[in-house]
C-alpha cells in the first residue's frame, strides 16, 4: 500500500487477493509524476449542489425559450467535470428533473390546468392517459439527453481523465 | 506474457473505440430523432419542451375570463358573452363583424377539429396524421370534395351574402391562428405532430360543407346490390331488398302528389360535360351482374371501409317533429317544434352552440365549426330542425374504356386526368392520378372500370340557402330559400310564431330512364345518365297538415303512390319504428315541451311492441325449458322499453338478431354472399333495415313466406323459426351473461360511448351502460357499444309573444380536454335535461369578451 491517503477506503487492502502487492492505479504509475503537482479535486458536496441548482435554473429558463436540447448540453458539462460517474449522472438527472419540473409546474401555479393537460398529452401520444405518465415522458426526454451526453463526453475524454 | 499484454491493450483500445463510436452514434440518433422526428415519430424534443411545447396548450384550457381582445378586420366593436356552461352569444353591429366574430370564436374553441375536418375533406390528412391516413386522402381526392368546393367558390358571386360571410368568417379564423402563432400556444395535436394549420380560406369552409354532405349522403348501396344480386340472384335480391319496404310505414307527406317535368341538373365539379346524351347513348338494358362488376364492387367497398369511421352514410339519422293548433296546450304557445339529429357522438361534438345577432339577423341554435351559419335553430319568427331524407344520391356507372378513352353517347372520348401530390408526415409525398368521365371520378379500374355520379359533387349554393333560412320569417320565405339547397337532401321541419307548421325535403332527387336500375351500377354509355331532378314543387312537402302534427324520423317521406323513384328500402330509409312511436305519442294532446322532451328520450321500440305478441303466441303450448319459461314471463309484462334495467329488452334484442339469422343466414351461406366486403351492407343483422322490414311484415301477415323455409327445401313457418331463435337466444345469453334471466339487464349488454375525435384513449367518455337501440327515438347506433345517436336535442316553443328554445348536446363547447367546457354538457344530456338556448341580441351570461380592431 503505497498511498497512505487511501488508507481506510474501499479497496485499499484488496482483502482476499493472494497477490503480494496490489497493482497501483494507472495515474500513479509514472515515477516521474511530480509530487508537488496539483491534486485533482472531486469537489465538495456544496459545490455539487450549487452546480445542480445553477444547471436546473438554466434548464428551466432554457425551456421557456424552447431550448429543448439544453439537457444534452448540461450532460456534456457534467461529463467533463472532475466528478465520479455517479456524481455526474446524479447532477444531470436532478438538474433536469428540477429544471424541467419547475417549468412544467409554473403554469399550474398560475392557474392553468396542467394536470389535465398532462393527461391529454399522454393520451394524444398514445400512452396510458394519466397525468403522471405525461410528466414522466417529458422528464424522460430530458434525462435521456443528459445521460447520453455524459456517456458521450466520458467516452471522448477517457484519456484526459 | 508480452504477447498477452499486447492483446489486452489492443482489446482495451478497440473497446474504447467501440464505446466512442456507440456514444457518438446514439447521441446523433437521439438528437436527430428528438429534433427532427423519424418516420411516424414526431420531433419529440420541441414537442415536449416544458416551456414552449405541447404544454402551452394548458393555457387554452383555462376558464374563459372577461377581457378585451384585438381582432384585425372588425368594422366596429363586437361583444361575445358566455353562459357558465360555455354557450356563446355574439352581438355585432354588422353582418361582417358577426361572421368574423363567429369565425374567431369557432377557431378559439375548435381549431384542431376545424383543421382536421378540412384536411379530411381536402385529402391532406396524411400530412398531419402520417401514412395511416393515406387511404382516406386518396379516396377524398378521387371523390372530389376539394374540386367541388373550389368550383362552388369560383361560381359564388363575390358581392353576395354567402361569399361575404365566408370571407369575414375566414378573417376571424385567421385572427385566432395569428394570435395562437404569436403566443406559441398551439393546441396539443399540432405541437405533437409538428404540423401547424395554414391560413383559413372560404374554400376550406366549403370543403367542410362537402364533408358533412358526404357523411349524410354518400352511400355504397349500388355496390352492395351488385354483390347481393351476384350471389342471391336478381329475383331474390329484389324480393328481400325491394324498392318499397314490405312493412307498414307513416310518411309525413301522404299526398296527393304532383308529377311535373324534371329540372335539369348542373354538371358535377371537374367533369367536362353533362349535356343530355343523344340517340347514340346505347341501351338501358343490362345483363346479370358480371364477375368483373362484382370484383369492382368488392374493391370499391374495401376502399370505403378504409375511410375514417362515420365518413360514409350508413344509417338513418335524426328525429324532428312539430305540432300546432289544438294539439298544443294553450299556454305553451301556438306551435311546438322538436329536433334531435342523430350523428356520430364524439368529443368534441360536431356542433357548437351559439346565438348571433346583427341588424336584420337574430338567430340561435347549433353551428358546425368551419361554417358561418346556424344549421338547426330559431330566430324571432320561425324555428327549424333537420333530418336526413335518405333518398338515393349516389349512382355508379360501368364505363367502357379503351386506353385513355371511354365510350359515351356513341363516341370515344378522352378521360380527363388530374394529378395530386399527397404530403405524408414522416414519409415521401405520394402521387395520385384521378381520371374523370362525364359521370364523375373513376373510382376503380379493377374488374370493371367504375365511375361515380354523386350529388355532393354538384356545386350548389347550400350556404346561401342556409343563411336565407336563418333570416326567414314565414313559410313562404323558408320554402323559397330552400329551393337553393341541393345536397345532402334534408327534411326541413318548420314551425312559426303565427302557429303554422310544415316540412319540406329539400335537395336533389336524380332521375334516370324508367328502364334503368339505379340501385345497381348502370351502363355508362349515356342511356342511364341522370336526366334531371324532381321539380322543387313536386318534392315531398307538407304545410299545416289537418292532423296538426308532423314527424320525420328518416322514414320514406312519401307513400308508394309517389310518382318518382327516390331510392330503395336499402337506402337507409328508416324502417319507420321511430316515426311510429313519435306519431303515436303526438296523438296524446295537449302536447307540451315536457312531453316533447319525454319523447326525445323515449326508449320505446315499436318493432318489439308489434312482434313480441307474435313471439309469445308462437311459444304458447310449446315445451319450454326453465329459463325459456322465465324469459316468457319477462316478455309478457314488458311494453317494449329498451331501458338499462330491463332484462326483457336483452332477451328481445338477442332474439331478434337470432331470428334474422335463423331465417336469412341459411340463404346467405347457401348462396355465398360475400359479407366480408361490407359487413354493414351485406351481413344479416338488425342494421339491415330491408330485412327487418321483411321479417316484421312476414311475421305479422305472412308466416308461411317461402323465405322461412331452408334452401334445401325443408319447409318452415314463422312460429317454428321463432321458437328456434328464442332457444338460441336464451342459450346464448346463459353462456354470455350467466345467472337467471331476470339478471340479464340490457345495460349489461348495451352501452354508449363518446369517443374522442383524435382517437386517443382516455379523452372520450364512457362506455357506460345505456338504454335504447336502433329503433328507439333515443337511438343508439353503432352496435352494442353505441357511438352514434342524438347529437343535439332542441325543443322550441313559438307564439306571437315570442320564441324560446332549450337544448343540449353531449359534449362541451371546447375541444381542449383540459377545459372545464370539454365535456360538461354530457351529464345534462345523459339525464335528459336541457338548458335554455341564449336569446339572440341579449347577453348570454356574465362572462364577456369585447372584440375590437384597436390594439
Amino acid at each position: 500500500m503505497n498511498d497512505p491517503r487511501r488508507l481506510g477506503r474501499k479497496g485499499a487492502y484488496r482483502l482476499g487477493e493472494l497477490k503480494s502487492a496490489a497493482k497501483p492505479p494507472a495515474r500513479l504509475r509514472s515515477p516521474h509524476a511530480p509530487s508537488f503537482g496539483a491534486r485533482r479535486s472531486r469537489g465538495s458536496l456544496t459545490g455539487w449542489l450549487a452546480m445542480c441548482a445553477v444547471a436546473a435554473a438554466a434548464l428551466g429558463l432554457g425551456a421557456a425559450f424552447g431550448l429543448w436540447f439544453l439537457p444534452f448540453v448540461a450532460g456534456i458539462l457534467a461529463g467533463v467535470a472532475p466528478w465520479r460517474l455517479r456524481s455526474a449522472l446524479g447532477l444531470a438527472v436532478l438538474a433536469v428533473c428540477a429544471g424541467w419540473g419547475a417549468a412544467l409546474a409554473w403554469p399550474a401555479l398560475s392557474g392553468a390546468p396542467a394536470g389535465a393537460t398532462a393527461r391529454a398529452v399522454a393520451a394524444l401520444a398514445g400512452l396510458p392517459p394519466h397525468a403522471a405518465v405525461g410528466v414522466a415522458a417529458t422528464l424522460l426526454i430530458g434525462v435521456l439527453q443528459a445521460v447520453v451526453a455524459i456517456w458521450l463526453t466520458r467516452a471522448l475524454t477517457y484519456r484526459l481523465r | 506474457m508480452h504477447f498477452g499484454a499486447g492483446r489486452r491493450r489492443r482489446g482495451r483500445a478497440l473497446g474504447r473505440a467501440a464505446n466512442i463510436l456507440a456514444a457518438v452514434a446514439v447521441s446523433a440518433v437521439l438528437l436527430g430523432v428528438l429534433g427532427f422526428g423519424y418516420a411516424g415519430i414526431p420531433a419529440l424534443g420541441p414537442a415536449l419542451d416544458p416551456g414552449r411545447g405541447v404544454w402551452t396548450s394548458a393555457q387554452g384550457g383555462e376558464p374563459v375570463r372577461s377581457q378585451t381582445l384585438s381582432l384585425p378586420g372588425l368594422q366596429d366593436e363586437v361583444t361575445v358573452t358566455f353562459t357558465k356552461n360555455g354557450v356563446a352569444s355574439i352581438q355585432a353591429a354588422t353582418d361582417h363583424d358577426m361572421f368574423l366574430a363567429l369565425g374567431y370564436v369557432h377557431a378559439r374553441f375548435r381549431l384542431t377539429e376545424m383543421d382536421e375536418e378540412r384536411r379530411l375533406a381536402e385529402g391532406r390528412l396524411a400530412q398531419l396524421g402520417g401514412s395511416s391516413d393515406l387511404a382516406s386522402d386518396k379516396f377524398e381526392l378521387r371523390l372530389g370534395l376539394l374540386r367541388t368546393a373550389q368550383a362552388e367558390w369560383a361560381q359564388m358571386p363575390r358581392g353576395g351574402e354567402a361569399a361575404q360571410a365566408l370571407i369575414a368568417y375566414a378573417q376571424g379564423v385567421n385572427d385566432d391562428i395569428a394570435q395562437v402563432r404569436a403566443d406559441g400556444q398551439w393546441p396539443a395535436t399540432f405541437t405533437l405532430a409538428g404540423v401547424y394549420p395554414a391560413a383559413w380560406t372560404p374554400v376550406d369552409s366549403l370543403a367542410i360543407q362537402g364533408e358533412l354532405t358526404q357523411v349524410l349522403d354518400l352511400t355504397a348501396t349500388p355496390l352492395d346490390y351488385a354483390l347481393l344480386e351476384r350471389s342471391l340472384g336478381a329475383a331474390r335480391t329484389m324480393a328481400w331488398f325491394p324498392v318499397i319496404a314490405a312493412n307498414a310505414q307513416t310518411p309525413y307527406d301522404p299526398g296527393p302528389y304532383r308529377r311535373l317535368p324534371l329540372t335539369p341538373l348542373a354538371p358535377a365539379a371537374g367533369t367536362t360535360s353533362a349535356a343530355d346524351p343523344g340517340p347514340d347513348a346505347g341501351t338501358t338494358a343490362r345483363s346479370a351482374i358480371t364477375k368483373g362488376e362484382a370484383q369492382a364492387a368488392g374493391i370499391l367497398l374495401t376502399q370505403l371501409s378504409q375511410l375514417p369511421a362515420g365518413q360514409l352514410h350508413t344509417y338513418p339519422d335524426s328525429n324532428a317533429w312539430a305540432a300546432n293548433g289544438p294539439a298544443v296546450a294553450g299556454k305553451n304557445g301556438s306551435a311546438l317544434l322538436a329536433g334531435d339529429p342523430h350523428l356520430p357522438q364524439t368529443l368534441p361534438s360536431i356542433w357548437y352552440e351559439v346565438a348571433m345577432s346583427a341588424p336584420g339577423f337574430d338567430v340561435a341554435g347549433v353551428s358546425v365549426p368551419g361554417l358561418p351559419a346556424i344549421l338547426i335553430g330559431h330566430n324571432a319568427h320561425i324555428a327549424w330542425s333537420l333530418t336526413d331524407t335518405q333518398n338515393q344520391a349516389t349512382f355508379f356507372y360501368d364505363e367502357r374504356t379503351k386506353g385513355n378513352q371511354y365510350y359515351w353517347d356513341g363516341k370515344w372520348r378522352p378521360v380527363q386526368v388530374l394529378h395530386y401530390d399527397i404530403k405524408v408526415r414522416g414519409a415521401a409525398a405520394v402521387h395520385l392520378t384521378v381520371d374523370l368521365t362525364v359521370h364523375g371520378p373513376i373510382m376503380t379500374q379493377a374488374g370493371q372500370t367504375t365511375s361515380v355520379d354523386w350529388m355532393g359533387n354538384v356545386p350548389s349554393p347550400d350556404l346561401q340557402a342556409m343563411l336565407t333560412v336563418d333570416k326567414s320569417s314565414d313559410f313562404a320565405q323558408f320554402k323559397a330559400a330552400l329551393a337553393g339547397w341541393h345536397a345532402p337532401s334534408q327534411n326541413f321541419v318548420y314551425a312559426d310564431a303565427a302557429g303554422n307548421i310544415g316540412a319540406i325535403s329539400a335537395g336533389y332527387y336524380p332521375q334516370v330512364a324508367a328502364a334503368c336500375q339505379p340501385w345497381l351500377p348502370m351502363p355508362g354509355t349515356g342511356a342511364c345518365d341522370i336526366k334531371g331532378v324532381i321539380a322543387y314543387a313536386a318534392i315531398p312537402q307538407v304545410y299545416d297538415p289537418p292532423s296538426h302534427v308532423l314527424a320525420t324520423a328518416n322514414q320514406r317521406p312519401v307513400s308508394a303512390a309517389y310518382p318518382y323513384y327516390i331510392g330503395t328500402s336499402a337506402d337507409f330509409f328508416d324502417p319507420g319504428y321511430r316515426a311510429a312511436t313519435v306519431y303515436a305519442a303526438l296523438k296524446s294532446a295537449p302536447l307540451t315541451p315536457a312531453s316533447f322532451a319525454a319523447l326525445q328520450t323515449s326508449l320505446t321500440d315499436t318493432l318489439a311492441v308489434r312482434t313480441v305478441p307474435k313471439l309469445l303466441s308462437a311459444l304458447a303450448g310449446a315445451h319450454l325449458s326453465y329459463p325459456e319459461r322465465a324469459v316468457v314471463s319477462l316478455l309478457r309484462t314488458w311494453h317494449g322499453t329498451m331501458a338499462t334495467q330491463s332484462a326483457a329488452a336483452t332477451v328481445w334484442w338477442t332474439f331478434w338478431g337470432d331470428y334474422l339469422i335463423a331465417v336469412f343466414q341459411p340463404w346467405w351461406t347457401h348462396d355465398k354472399v360475400r359479407t366480408g366486403k361490407d359487413r354493414g351492407g351485406l351481413a344479416v343483422s338488425a342494421g339491415q333495415f330491408s330485412l327487418d322490414e321483411d321479417l316484421e311484415a312476414w311475421t305479422l301477415g305472412d308466416p308461411a313466406n317461402p323465405a322461412f323455409s331452408l334452401p334445401s327445401g325443408t319447409r318452415r313457418t314463422a312460429p317454428q323459426v321463432m321458437r328456434q331463435a328464442l332457444a338460441t337466444a336464451v342459450a346464448h345469453l346463459e353462456k354470455t351473461l350467466g345467472g337467471t334471466p331476470a339478471s340479464w339487464t340490457w345495460g349489461r349488454l348495451h352501452s354508449r360511448e363518446f369517443p374522442a375525435v383524435s382517437g386517443a384513449d382516455g379523452l372520450g367518455y364512457g362506455p357506460r351502460p345505456a338504454g335504447g337501440d336502433l329503433f328507439t327515438p333515443d337511438a343508439a347506433d353503432g352496435g352494442l357499444q353505441a357511438t352514434a345517436g342524438p347529437s343535439w336535442r332542441m325543443i322550441v316553443t313559438l307564439s306571437r309573444s315570442g320564441v324560446s328554445a332549450e337544448g343540449v348536446y353531449p359534449g362541451g363547447q371546447s375541444e381542449n380536454p383540459a377545459s372545464p367546457w370539454y365535456d360538461n354538457l354530457i351529464p345534462l344530456w345523459w339525464n335528459g335535461q336541457y338548458l335554455p338556448v341564449p336569446v339572440p341580441a341579449r347577453p348570454a351570461g356574465p362572462l364577456k369578451w369585447t372584440l375590437t380592431d384597436h390594439e
